[in-house]
């Protein structure tokens, strides 16, 4: 008989013990893949969304409290528009665009809509040109660090639905709005349509995609025309930022704190850090969790091995006394291990996905796809442990001796 | 005694101001006071240096006096205190956007009518002196300005021509009337620091043509002649081609 037949067979006929200790492994790797599962895709979906933010740093008023990127200016405080002219003077090293929002309610046919006021780049673009001969640089930022060029042209630039992306937008009339998907679709409304917003007529310069987000729900039309059709004078809720990299947008909060000290100056990191900080917690449960549980399981094996070696002493010295060397025997229990942790492993994975693509979702928004690599992680460690954790038993089990074992029957 | 003085001066600036502005309102037609100090001074070939206050406070009076100071060293410049709440002068408030600048502001504009600076708050040393612009600096900007494509051709003091490829470049439909062709003398010593901005010899032997885009884009210096084609192809690589969205070199580029 061959060992691989006497294995199967061994775990046929005494399922019981090994699935206890296959239940312990397969629960370690579990919750490994579906921790480890939930957190990368987490990880990478922030990523992904302060990609599409385009805006990495707000200007607030002081007393703001920051709960939502995405209605960073639905707040109702105020502050002057002059800090965003100050701003664009200043032409601090690592601004790339400026982004100010001002959020008013009106209605439509009825139909209550948030219409947010908006300035085109083409704004800052004229106070730029104001600039004598330093104007031959970046609109808004400098020509030192990293934005050693401005914002550069092109079609994709001009194009009005690039708001979605990236968060301003070049040119936009004083009598055009433009439309969030979801509105457009709830007032059916769409480009080259005219609307009546706070009894001013505008014509609808585009609809934008749908991001996902409330900006969905939103009107946008210039800042100008906002403030003088809801008397608000010349304020704003809050100013985005582009910082053009990372090490500029380092140094840029001190340098504005520095320009706006009536203000409240955050990055998009300072958002995000506490999911950021969440996701680095659940990934170190994940693998204290997979240490535990593997540990138990280990332990559980070597039990199951030792109990397994006293119970077949009689089968191991007939064995051995038809020939079987120790290092078969050794091989048998070995393989037993492998066997089990193999399958405990590639459950895990399986299962740990299963759980991440139902949970990922539901608990935090996340869309998951399966880890191919946390899979050759499972197996090999959960292989690796039942191995070890078989080891001495196996090695017990190799020396004994079958005249002894015939003589105590 | 001298802060007492400056002070004094400041109010009685103001004081006139509002006179005056106050007399021009009985006139609608009429220029108000700064419009007027504007006009004169384009006529006058002088630089108009309006300072945007809404309030008197120590920072409104320390930068007039700063202001003072600095453009007593200039020759041939005007000051002018403007309050953005002077609803006389809210046509000029609102031509520089006044009300939406952090105030007190200086705005430098030239003869020709460019703003060469704008300076909010404080002013530093030297600031008033480098928005001193030369004519054609001004004749740039302000082409610039008035969002239109520049082509600056500093020629040899022997020989001077446009070049064809400029030439050509101007009589593109697209292009003819929102090109503005600008020629200086490359040693002209007062136009040598300007430019100097762009690296151009003040001997040359044959035209340099700077090419600039609205709002303040440095597209190209060329020392030799250019073609028409590369003006046109680095027009169109900075999106500064034009709005409309048919446009030929628009499309041609998209593919």
């Amino acid at each position: 008989m061959k060992p691989y037949s006497l294995i199967l067979k061994e775990l046929w006929q005494r399922p019981t013990p090994m699935l206890t200790s296959l239940v312990a492994v397969t629960l370690g790797v579990t919750a490994l893949v579906a921790i480890q599962n939930i957190t990368v895709y987490s990880e990478q979906k922030i990523a992904s969304d302060m990609d599409a933010l385009g805006a990495n740093v707000l200007v607030l008023p002081p007393s703001v409290s920051l709960q939502n990127y995405y209605s960073a200016d639905m707040h109702g405080k105020t502050m002057p528009e002059t800090y965003v002219t100050q701003l664009a003077l200043a032409k601090l090293p690592g601004v790339q665009n400026l982004a100010p929002k001002l959020c008013v309610e009106a209605d439509v046919d009825s139909i209550p809509v948030v219409l947010t006021g908006i300035l085109p780049r083409s704004e800052f673009e004229s106070k730029a040109a104001w600039q004598g001969m330093s104007m031959l640089t970046n609109s808004v930022g400098s020509d030192r660090g990293c934005c050693a060029t401005g914002i550069t042209g092109g079609d994709e630039d001009e194009d009005p639905a690039s708001l979605a992306t990236k968060r301003s937008i070049k040119d936009l009339g004083k009598d055009e709005v433009i439309l969030g998907s979801e509105i457009a679709t709830q007032l059916g409304t769409q480009k080259g349509d005219k609307i009546t917003l706070l009894e001013k007529e505008f014509k609808v310069l585009t609809v934008l995609p749908e991001t996902g987000t409330i900006d969905d729900g939103r009107l946008f039309a210039h800042l100008h025309t906002v403030q003088e059709l809801a008397g608000t004078g010349p304020v704003v809720n809050v100013i985005e930022i582009m910082a053009c990299c990372e090490d500029a947008a380092g140094d840029l909060i001190g340098s504005l704190s520095k320009e706006l000290p009536d203000t409240r100056v955050i990055t998009i990191s300072q958002v995000v850090e506490t999911q950021v900080a969440v996701n680095g917690l659940m990934s170190r449960l994940s693998w204290l969790f997979f240490s535990i549980l593997l540990l138990v399981g280990a332990a559980s094996i070597a039990s199951v091995m030792y109990s397994n070696v006293s119970e077949r002493r009689k089968e191991i010295g007939t064995l051995m006394a038809l020939g079987a060397s120790p290092a078969f025997v050794t091989n048998l229990f070995l393989g037993k291990a492998t066997i089990l942790g193999f399958v405990g492993g590639l459950g895990g994975f399986l299962l740990g996905t299963v759980l991440a693509y139902i949970l990922g979702p539901q608990l935090l928004d996340v869309a998951v796809q399966p880890m191919p690599q946390l899979c050759l992680i499972g197996i090999g460690v959960a292989t690796l442990v039942a191995v070890v954790a078989s080891y001495l038993p196996a090695r017990r089990a190799a020396g004994l001796d079958p005249c002894l074992v015939f003589n105590d029957a | 005694m001298l802060k007492s003085f400056s002070m004094k001066m400041f109010v009685f600036a103001l004081l006139v101001g509002t006179v005056l502005s106050g007399s021009h309102s009985v006139n609608a037609a009429s220029l108000s006071r700064a419009q007027q100090s504007l006009q004169q001074a384009s006529a006058d070939k002088k630089m108009t240096f309006i300072m945007f206050f809404n309030k008197d406070d120590s920072t409104t009076r320390a930068m007039y006096k700063s202001l003072g100071e600095e453009t007593s060293q200039i020759e041939n410049a005007t000051v002018v205190a403007v309050n953005v709440n002077d609803k006389a002068e809210s046509e000029l408030v609102s031509r520089f956007d006044a009300s939406r600048l952090p105030l007190p502001a200086v705005v430098a504009v030239a003869p020709n009518g460019a703003v060469s600076g704008v300076f909010p708050r404080k002013l530093r040393a030297g600031q008033i002196a480098n928005a001193v612009v030369s004519p054609i600096q001004a004749e740039c900007i302000k082409a610039l300005q008035d969002k239109k494509i520049v082509l600056l051709c500093a020629q040899p003091d022997s020989g001077a021509y446009v070049p064809k490829g400029v030439q050509e470049f101007q009589a593109q439909p697209e292009f003819s009337t929102r090109t503005h062709i600008v020629n200086v003398r490359a040693s002209d010593p007062v136009e040598a620091k300007f430019l100097k901005l762009f690296n151009v010899p003040n001997s040359v032997s044959r035209p340099v043509t700077v090419f600039m885009a609205p709002p303040g884009k440095l597209l190209g210096v060329y020392k030799t002649d250019v073609s028409s084609k590369t003006l046109t192809q680095t027009i169109v690589a900075a999106g500064e081609c034009c709005s409309d969205p048919n446009c030929k070199h628009r499309k041609k580029n998209r593919k």
